[in-house]
């Protein structure tokens, strides 16, 4: 019904206003033709007379109107001419007369046929008016009714461009989706349908941890190698032996120092106790050359074991029958007198400065052991150890003793130990284990052999038992060496 | 226990080289009464001659102290009727001096059982070796498998060796007393051809008794009955009669 009333509008939309143009101007054409036969009409009625009315255009331009005023002129002039030759009642006269009588009589009645026909005409153009008024009002109110629809036109118009526009859209897309899927299906092919996932894809933890277990065994191994390659330290006495050129002349495991250094008293059984026994028997029983009388035990660094090393050794050389004695020659930092809990304030230094005499020899706690403790710090040692009285009192106590035994300074610092080294048997150097690098043992080993000093062996000093194999073959079934 | 029967009897006659029966001298046992079973174990066994080699390490006991000893026990074993005989020897420690060892022979042979350090193979070896052959000595080098040197390298051991100086293990090492390294090692060494006795070590009843059966069942599995036999029978026996050792 609406798209039925749409279609009318449009096609009214057009006509009405042309309708509505064309109304108005044949109304007031008849408008005026009808004012113009009014005018006519009322000159004509105000006339009355028949001279009046002839001069009224309507009647005065009327042809018939002017031929028989031409006649009655004519018929006139006759008259005239007659009435002067003939009186009123010649018959040519009364002819005459009667002509002219005759056509004022024809002209009167064509007035009144005019007077008619203007009067008919006037009412015909006031009816035509009217009729024209009603069409042009009808013409009007269409048209109102016209604009109305055509607003509600443009109002739907409006949203038909609206649904058009989107619709358009929509098409476009759509068929670009259909483009695009044709496209696909060109290019992709199904090969084998995808399968539901039943672990997830990312992060594959069995091969992470596989991984993460071969990494870091290979990488474990490797930095172990690496380190062991950095190691530079002085472990196992194979490699020590062959390195150095030297012999081994025992191992002493790390023991706990708190119950005291003199390991020969507590425990005659221990493992520490049986490595120092067994390095008295490499010292003194050894096929490889006469046993040496005075022994040094130095050491490159300070705190290898040294003092410890020098006690124990004359302790367990002690024990064994032999009249043994210990001196202290570290002048700088003696120790002995702590260890072994003496006085110091006499010893090697008051000795050999010349103040005290053979009382600063001590008995030490084997029947066999003596003891010179360092005594007070001198301000010369090196040049007391390397003096005259030095090695008489070396001679005099190899007279009264097997062996004299000298604890002493470290290589490293001073020059206390070679100078030593020079007026004893042998020289024995202590080692601490995984601490001292075989560059400063070799450094400090050219010093000795410049000198042209015997050197005995290696000690090989707190061996950490845990970490080495050197002990377990022998311990591994019974727990005690054989 | 067929078999052990068996094997005993096969293995019967067998001798011990390397033992630590006499009693109050080293770490071995304490009173002849331990010493007496230690024999005990050693007869039931099928060991029929036993070389007392007390430790000549840290102490130098004299060897007249020794044969004391062994007279002793000899004669204790004879009242008890326990068919074992014992003979002198010592496991001497190799650094010591040769002018030392004379007293320590087994069984008054040139053989002479030697002990490295526990804690490696002096790069001296050779030298200690020599010294003792120019002396005179026959070295026989006591349990070598348990060396951490020559663990590391049996060649070392295998350079040391000749016809004047032999290699003695211990049977406890080939059935696994001493570590799968141990072990590993010995049997190596067995196959090698560079062992020439297996002996017991023993020290006490308790641990490592006097036992060698157990090894040369272990050592016939690599070598061959024949051959393990000839390890704790014919070699020892030349020792002790102070013979050359065949191969």
């Amino acid at each position: 019904m609406r798209r039925k009333d749409i279609v009318t509008v449009q096609d009214k939309i057009a006509v009405i206003p042309q309708k509505l143009t064309e109304f108005s101007i044949q109304l007031s054409k008849a408008e005026a033709r009808r004012k113009e036969l009014a005018t006519e009409y009322k000159q004509l009625r105000q006339a009355g007379s028949a001279a009046a009315m002839a001069s009224i255009p309507v009647i005065a331009q009327n042809r018939t109107i002017q031929a028989l005023q031409a006649q009655i002129v004519i018929a006139e002039q006759r008259v005239s001419e007659l009435s002067k030759k003939y009186g009123p009642k010649h018959p040519l006269m009364i002819k005459a007369v009667g002509e002219r009588d005759g056509l004022i009589e024809k002209k009167a009645q064509e007035c009144r046929r005019i007077v008619k026909s203007v009067e008919n005409e006037y009412e015909l153009a006031g009816s035509n008016e009217q009729n024209l008024k009603d069409l042009l009002n009808k013409a009007k109110s269409d048209a109102l009714r016209l604009n109305e629809k055509f607003i509600q036109y443009n109002v739907l118009k409006r949203e038909e461009e609206s649904n058009r526009y989107i619709y358009e859209a929509l098409l476009a897309k759509l068929k670009e989706q259909n483009i695009t899927e044709q496209n696909q299906s060109v290019n992709v092919w199904i090969i084998e349908q995808a399968k539901t996932p039943l672990s997830p894809a990312t992060p594959k933890k069995k091969r992470n941890i596989l991984l993460g277990l071969v990494l870091g065994l290979f990488g474990g191994i490797g930095l172990a190698f690496f380190i062991e390659y950095l190691d530079n330290t002085v472990k196992s006495p194979d490699e020590a032996e062959e390195r150095l050129g030297l012999s081994v002349l025992g191992l002493v495991e790390r023991f706990d120092t708190g119950a005291g250094e003199l390991l020969t008293e507590l425990d005659p059984h221990s493992n520490v106790t049986e490595s120092y026994k067994g390095i008295r028997t490499s010292l003194l029983l050894s096929s490889a050359d006469k046993p040496p009388k005075a022994i040094l035990i130095t050491s490159m660094l300070p705190g290898e074991g040294k003092t410890t090393t020098a006690a124990n050794l004359a302790a367990v050389i002690a024990q064994s029958e032999l009249k043994v004695l210990l001196i202290d020659a570290d002048l700088r930092k003696g120790r002995l007198h702590k260890m072994f809990d003496f006085d110091n304030s006499k010893g090697l230094s008051s000795y050999l400065a010349g103040i005290d005499g053979s009382e600063v020899m001590v008995a030490g706690p084997e029947k066999n052991l003596k003891i010179i403790p360092s005594g007070p710090v001198p301000p010369n040692p090196s040049e007391l150890l390397g003096s005259r009285k030095m090695k008489d009192l070396l001679s005099s106590a190899s007279d009264k003793f097997d062996i004299v035994i000298f604890d002493s300074p470290p290589v490293m610092s001073v020059t206390d130990a070679l100078i030593l080294s020079k007026i004893v048997d042998g020289t024995t150097i202590v080692i601490k284990a995984g601490e001292t690098t075989y560059e400063a043992v070799e450094r400090e080993l050219k010093s000795f052999r410049e000198l042209d000093s015997r050197i005995l062996g290696i000690v090989l000093n707190a061996v950490n038992r845990k970490n080495s194999d050197y002990y377990n073959y022998y311990g591994y079934y019974y727990g005690r060496n054989d | 226990m067929i078999t052990t029967i068996i094997t005993a009897i096969i293995t019967a006659g067998m001798i011990d080289l390397h033992c630590h029966i006499l009693a109050a001298v080293d770490d071995g046992p304490a009173a002849m009464e331990q010493s007496i079973a230690m024999a005990r174990i050693a007869a039931a066994d099928g060991i029929t001659r036993i070389a007392a080699t007390p430790h000549i390490k840290n102490t130098l006991h004299s060897p007249d102290i020794i044969r004391k000893g062994v007279a002793r026990l000899n004669s204790a074993l004879a009242e008890l009727r326990i068919p074992v005989e014992i003979v002198p020897g010592g496991e001497v420690y190799a650094v010591l001096d040769p002018l030392l060892l004379d007293g320590y022979r087994l069984n008054n042979s040139r053989y002479i059982l030697i002990e490295f350090p526990h804690t490696h193979l002096p790069r001296t070896a050779v030298s200690l070796l020599f010294q003792l052959a120019v002396r005179g000595f026959k070295p026989i080098i006591g349990h070598p498998e348990r060396n951490p040197s020559i663990i590391r390298n049996p060649d070392l051991l295998l350079k040391l060796l000749s016809s004047n100086v032999l290699a003695q293990i211990t049977a406890g090492s080939l059935t696994g007393d001493f570590g799968p390294q141990v072990m590993e090692c010995a049997c190596g060494l067995l196959e090698q051809g560079a062992v020439s006795f297996i002996a017991t070590d023993a020290h006490s009843v308790q641990h490592r008794p006097p036992i060698l059966s157990r090894g040369v069942n272990v050592a016939a599995e690599i070598i061959g009955r024949e051959k393990a036999l000839a390890l704790v029978a014919s070699n020892p026996e030349a020792v002790l009669a102070g013979k050359p050792v065949s191969a």
